[in-house]
């Protein structure tokens, strides 16, 4: 917030317009002054850093800072996200929703996919289809949801549901931030690899005016996936 | 005819997978295409079935490989493919060897439910004809195979399969003076096999197979004449080796093989690249032959 924007030698000529000069900069800076609490309850900003212990960046990870005070967090239920499938593969691999968002999964490819889920948080099934299915699916329990494709076992995305607004996704630097009202949270982070809690994971944050940053190491499992790969017939090939 | 019971029992059992499958709510529909280019490299050190160090010949091939074909979904867990094939079988010693052979393959597979770690079984029928250099080995040849795979953990996965292999040769003229003359049809061979496979994750991209196949059938060794080896029991027939110098005998053997390949997927897994050797013996009630062939090759998946 600057008030240097206001030159005060070029307003004060002289008489009346001295006195509406005057009038003038105390109103204006009344305003600015009550505008002031308002402003700084909306700029609240948290700034995660996911590594792991060896200093990598570590992407895709999720965070979330669940407000524990009288905040309205509650979900538009006509709100909808796509998880494409593009070249028989999930894009995004990693999707944060918030509870009760509605998810349609366009095949972009032109064979049948088969979605799948046997995760708690949402156990579905879209047998084999082209295009997009008419109807979403609702996620409506918080937590980790992993997908699959019948015919394609290379096939694996993931889908974290949380119950607030305020959720990111790292990137490639491992970083992410989030703008949110000043109050109290609890943070969350998670990663489909993520072995055990993160540092920071039910950590409870006071996000004022400024900047709360968020450092955060990690211990990553491996992940073992189908292969995606031709063989040749003798071997067994994956059609 | 043993092969007319095989045929008959995998066509029973496609039939209860079609059967199976009509209980499900997809529709029956092409699904997906297949279109594969693959150019394989392969040294056998004993290309003739040699028994003596001084008469074993090796040989190096290079195949270039095509398929093409489509997918019918026939049910939600349910599908068949359809599958032509072009290879070219060219051969850097004994050029006489070199084939170029054109085909097809039929094959059903059924997956016993949703998820990666379900077990699933495949059924398939495929016949190539064979346009060899040498005469004798012209022909047809005909393939009946069941597989099935399970995924056990996140690494690891097994196959099992038995196959049913009969190849049709010319008929090729007998040799003779010998009594009892068991024919020239030394490329009339027919043999059952069972196999064992395990699929291990080396990395997220890099895959370890290793394999046991066990197959009791004919097998054709090239030596030099000997009438006490063309007269014995345990040769079906004899023939002059157009491609080998020699004589081509026909014989009856048990043949053990092992295998390991290394395979490496890239190109966003629209690639891999392979690299294995196999070691079989096979055993007669004359001889046993060793071949150790080394393999090379890289598919590209459309």
């Amino acid at each position: 917030m600057s008030f240097t924007a206001i030159n005060p030698p070029l307003i004060l000529q002289s008489g009346d317009c001295r006195l509406c000069g005057i009038i003038a900069i105390r109103l204006l800076l009344v305003i600015i002054v009550c505008l002031l609490p308002a402003q700084t309850a909306r700029a609240g900003e948290l700034l995660f850093s996911v590594s792991e212990a060896s200093g990598s960046p570590v992407q895709d990870a999720v965070v979330f800072a669940t407000p524990l005070g009288n905040i309205d967090t509650a979900q538009d239920k006509t709100t909808t996200v796509a998880i494409d499938q593009i070249d028989k593969e999930y894009v995004d691999m990693v999707t944060i929703v918030q509870k009760n968002t509605g998810i349609v999964f366009p095949n972009h490819d032109n064979i049948r996919h088969h979605v799948y889920s046997f995760s708690p948080a949402k156990t579905f099934e879209i047998p084999l289809y082209l295009g997009t299915p008419r109807e979403p699916v609702i996620f409506d329990q918080t937590g980790p949801v992993s997908l699959g494709c019948n015919i394609h076992d290379w096939m694996s995305g993931y889908i974290y549901v949380v119950d607030t607004p305020y959720f990111a996704k790292t990137g490639e630097d491992g970083l992410a931030r989030l703008e949110l009202p000043a109050g109290e949270y609890r943070i969350g982070i998670w990663h489909f690899r993520m072995k055990g809690p993160a540092s920071a994971t039910g950590q409870m944050v006071s996000v004022g005016s400024g900047a709360v940053q968020l450092n955060n190491v990690i211990t990553l499992n491996r992940v073992w996936r189908a292969v995606r790969g031709p063989a040749d017939n003798r071997l067994g090939g994956y059609r | 005819m043993r092969w007319m019971r095989t045929a008959l029992s995998i066509a029973g059992m496609i039939s209860t997978c079609f059967l199976s499958a009509g209980s499900a709510h997809a529709q029956t529909e092409w699904a997906e295409w297949i279109a594969d280019a693959e150019i394989e490299s392969s040294t056998d050190d004993n290309i003739n079935h040699g028994v003596f160090a001084s008469e074993k010949r090796s040989d190096t091939s290079y195949t270039p490989k095509l398929t093409a074909g489509r997918i019918l979904q026939l049910a939600d867990y349910s599908r068949l493919s359809l599958t032509g094939r072009y290879t070219a079988e060219l051969h850097n010693n004994i050029r006489q060897l070199s084939s170029h052979n054109f085909g097809g393959t039929l094959a059903i597979q059924h997956k016993f439910g949703l998820g990666p770690f379900v077990p699933w079984l495949r059924a398939n029928a495929s016949a190539m004809r064979i346009n060899s250099r040498s005469n004798i080995r012209d022909g047809q040849s005909y393939i009946f195979g069941l597989q099935a795979g399970k995924r056990l953990n996140d690494r690891l996965s097994l196959r099992l399969a038995y196959s049913h292999d009969i190849r049709k040769g010319p008929a090729s003229s007998p040799v003779s003076g010998i009594t009892p003359n068991p024919g020239g049809r030394v490329f009339d061979m027919q043999g059952n096999s069972a196999s064992l496979g395990l699929d291990a994750l080396l990395t997220e991209r890099t895959l370890l197979r290793v394999g046991y196949t066990f197959r009791r059938g004919d097998i054709v060794a090239t030596r030099a004449w000997n009438p006490a080896t063309a007269s014995s029991p345990y040769v079906l027939a004899v023939t002059t080796d157009d491609a080998i110098p020699g004589t081509a005998y026909r014989l009856n053997a048990q043949v053990h093989t092992y295998r390991a390949d290394i395979s490496h997927s890239f190109l966003d897994g629209h690639a891999s690249a392979d690299i294995g050797y196999e070691r079989r013996s096979s055993k007669t009630g004359l001889f046993t032959y060793t071949n150790n062939i080394f393999r090379a090759n890289v598919i590209y998946s459309y």
